[in-house]
């Protein structure tokens, strides 16, 4: 009986994979037999396949949940030990099931654009349902063939392998399933920019649609990062959350792309300017958001020879992405000539110049990025040698590029479109600039002793200070002539003015995740030291004293525990409790990390190996600020909430009659 | 940005290391120790430096690193002990010579192309905008004075 359920879902998915190429054919014929009834047929196909492959989600879901391990899938990566929570999320746990997700996300991003835009852009409609119908088809065929996490196995196993011991954490919960909202959100700019390019119709239409899906996406793909970053630093045990790891690496990218690409939009909706570097940017984006979800389960990033381990995959990855890429690039160059924006950039003194800087700043950093990312591998198939470009190598190469376009963050907003008198905009800079040197002279005082902190510093100071006046300015104005209170002039004023706050309250958030990351990341304090029963050490004005080493043991793993008291001043403040755990399943040690959160910073403590004499050895963090960065992600996520609200559309009167869509000049 | 701090206080601590080696505390000892391990990957695992990874191999990387550290061998020498050993794959930070020397040039040159396109398109566009407003209120002199600006 359940053998037969997983067949089911196969068998849903692989009947969303016939129903995708029939999409696919009637969208197109569509175009030319201006038949309305095929392109209704291809947008129930995109309905259909959101019921088609939620079936097969929740039938392999349910084979976790069950722990059918005549499922390979399943018993590689679940086993009877493992709690529910991470049974239920056990699926995007390892590569075929994290294709799955993604597909899962695209079929049902794709019906509801094809629900919210089928009206209001009937032109558009049938090459956006192509394109979204052809990524799905690439994304089933691979899963259908090559990556099938549907596979049984007779005899079935007694016991699965277990999942990862350090995919079991919450941190597995949030984090790629938001990552991978991000990635997918970016399929349908992509099937957008696609339509427009074919139609040749890149005017401002296809952006201001297109504006609150990349929106949308983008603070996925941020809360997705910065979940994952998270995780990390409470899981993985270094004291950091970001390790310029080829996966992280892969996560950034489209988000540096993503980031031009909100900005530059804007300059096409308001000025119609920067028409064929948006569909540039948009394609590359989608790109990267690919190559982010291929090459990062397929262990390609590691060395060459990942790839020979099953060159089916990678050649089928391959093939696609270059598919896309031939298609996207191909259609700009062909339409290139017909692109060209009517108007220009007045002046270097404008938004529009500012854009411009942001834009090249943005592309270089995630062009650094992928050189860094993809050169040994290049290194290696050329000539055999292999070397490494980690995280030393990025930190000396992207922070100086991320300062200098934080430094814009705080300049942007305040420059008027199209020209501008410098002199008035340095004039209104004077209260972010003071607030900058004294930021920068408080911390002198700390003993600052180089050069990119001091420069650090100054930005995200001027960033802050400067959206922080935006923001007071605005409310302050707006009280004055209404005479509301204040809070309420500036709730008012969030309100109408949500496009231009909601900007504003991102950029300040990002600022504050700037300030935790150069606090933490520079001004961090470390110490290892091997205790006995009884022995304290001092951390960032702490006193920490071990009291003992007791056993913790869980499911599916025997732990150890080092219980720390920690006091300051005399003071009592809490108890801390890192443990080492070691699964038995997959024969695998990880460590538990003690974090004691404060505004001020997080005391983080990693239990090392036990001694001899009973006691052990910690590592303790005293990580300044770190909190910020969190802070950071609720205020962008705010701001960017408050932004998206304003990005419905007042919905058009529904004069079109259900049967036609000929003749709809909405576009 | 958490090895960023590691850097730099590598740069401190080698500043500071003129001093006599007998001013040096345990503490300042084991931040040289983690300065320099941060910049060392571990051979075995996915992309971890030897001071975060937990495996074997890092682990007696670490007690060479220290103990040669403990001879008083400087830093350039403990990584080229390494390097002999594992070939440059054991550096996080490419060396500046060779392959690697490509890899640290790309972001100049990414940069000067494109600081180079943005200059271009901005003259090429205000030199337009500038003939554009010339034609119609017979001069330009904002435009004119960016211009020059650009040109610094």
């Amino acid at each position: 009986m359940v053998d037969s359920l997983i067949k089911l879902g196969q068998l849903a998915v692989c009947l969303a994979l016939v129903l995708s190429v029939y999409a696919v054919v009637q969208a197109v014929l569509s175009v030319t037999g201006r038949a309305p009834a095929r392109l209704r047929a291809a947008r129930n196909v995109l309905y259909a396949n959101v019921a088609l492959v939620s079936f097969g989600c929740v039938m392999l879901i349910w084979s976790f949940a069950t722990l059918d391990f005549s499922v390979a899938y399943v018993a590689q990566n679940g086993s009877s030990q493992l709690p529910m929570i991470y049974r239920l999320t056990a699926m995007w746990g390892a590569h075929e099931g994290s294709l799955m997700l993604w597909l899962w996300y695209l079929t049902i991003l794709s019906a509801v654009a094809a629900w919210l835009h089928f009206r209001d852009h009937p032109l558009s409609m049938p090459w956006v349902i192509a394109t979204l119908a052809t990524v799905q088809l690439g994304f089933l065929a691979f899963i259908v063939f090559l990556s099938n996490p549907f596979l049984t196995m007779t005899p079935p196993l007694s016991e699965g392998q277990d999942l990862n011991p350090l995919l079991q954490d919450p941190g597995l919960v949030f984090h790629p399933p938001v990552l991978y909202l991000g990635y997918v959100g970016f399929a349908v700019p992509f099937a957008f920019a696609l339509a427009s390019l074919i139609r040749t119709q890149a005017g401002t239409e296809w952006v201001r649609v297109v504006r609150g899906w990349t929106l949308f996406a983008w603070t996925m793909l941020t809360s997705g990062i910065l979940m994952g970053g998270f995780w990390a630093y409470y899981e993985l045990g270094w004291g950091g959350y970001w390790g310029w790891d080829p996966v992280e690496n892969a996560s950034l990218m489209p988000w540096l792309t993503g980031t031009a690409l909100l900005h530059s939009m804007m300059a096409q909706d308001k000025r119609g300017l920067f028409r064929t570097w948006n569909v540039f940017l948009v394609v590359t984006t989608f790109l990267l958001t690919l190559i982010g979800t291929f090459l990062v389960r397929s262990g390609v990033l590691t060395s060459v020879h990942a790839f020979a381990v099953d060159p089916g995959r990678g050649a089928y990855m391959l093939g696609f992405l270059t598919m896309v890429m031939l298609v996207g690039y191909g259609l700009i160059i062909l339409r290139a000539e017909r692109l060209s924006a009517d108007t220009l950039v007045e002046s270097a003194w404008s938004r529009e110049s500012a854009i411009l800087a942001n834009n090249v700043l943005l592309l270089v950093a995630a062009a650094t990025v992928f050189v860094g990312m993809l050169y040994p591998l290049f290194v290696e198939a050329v000539s055999g040698e292999r070397l490494s470009v980690g995280a030393p190598y990025f930190n000396k190469v992207v922070v100086p590029l991320m300062l200098a376009v934080v430094f814009l963050l705080g300049i942007g907003p305040s420059i008027p479109w199209r020209r501008m008198n410098p002199r008035r905009l340095a004039i209104g800079f004077r209260v972010p600039v003071l607030a900058a040197v004294l930021a920068l002279v408080v911390t002198l005082a700390f003993g600052v002793h180089n050069a990119l902190t001091a420069v650090a510093i100054l930005a995200v100071s001027f960033a802050a200070a400067a959206t922080l006046v935006d923001v007071v300015t605005g409310v302050v104005a707006r009280q004055r002539t209404t005479c509301e209170p204040l809070w309420l002039a500036a709730a008012r004023a969030f309100a109408i003015g949500r496009r231009r706050y909601g900007g504003l309250i991102v950029h300040f958030g990002i600022a504050l995740i700037g300030a935790g990351i150069i606090a933490s990341g520079l001004f961090q304090t470390a110490v290892t030291v091997s205790l006995k029963p009884g022995d304290s050490f001092e951390l960032a004005g702490n006193v920490v004293t071990l009291r003992g080493v007791e056993d913790a043991n869980g499911p599916g793993y025997s732990g150890r525990a080092a219980a720390l008291s920690v006091s300051k001043d005399g003071v009592p403040l809490t108890e801390m409790r890192p443990e080492k755990r070691f699964y038995r399943v997959r024969s695998m040690a990880t460590t538990e990390i003690a974090i004691r959160s404060s505004l001020a910073g997080d005391l983080y403590m990693v239990a090392g190996d036990e001694t001899a004499e009973g006691g052990i050895v910690i590592r303790g963090y005293w990580n300044p600020l770190v909190n910020w960065i969190w802070t950071g992600w609720l205020v962008v996520a705010f701001g960017a909430l408050l932004s998206l609200s304003s990005a419905r559309r007042k919905r058009a009167p529904r004069a079109v009659p259900a049967t036609g869509i000929e003749g709809v000049p909405a576009e | 940005m958490t090895r960023l701090s590691f850097l730099l206080a590598a740069f401190l601590l080698l500043t500071a290391s003129a001093e006599p080696a007998s001013f040096r505390t345990e503490a300042a000892q084991e931040e040289t120790v983690r300065a320099i391990a941060v910049k060392l990957r571990c051979p075995v695992c996915q992309s971890e430096n030897i001071l975060d990874s937990q495996s074997g191999t890092a682990k007696e990387m670490m007690t060479i690193l220290r103990e040669q550290l403990a001879e008083g061998r400087s830093e350039a020498e403990i990584v080229e002990f390494f390097r002999s050993r594992y070939g440059d794959y054991v550096m996080l930070s490419p060396p500046a010579s060779g392959y690697g020397g490509l890899v640290w040039a790309a972001p100049l040159l990414l940069l000067l192309a494109g600081g180079g396109a943005y200059l271009l398109l901005l003259r090429r566009s205000t030199r337009a905008s500038g003939m554009l407003d010339a034609t119609a209120s017979g001069q330009s002199p904002l435009t004119e004075q960016h211009l020059k600006g650009l040109e610094l």
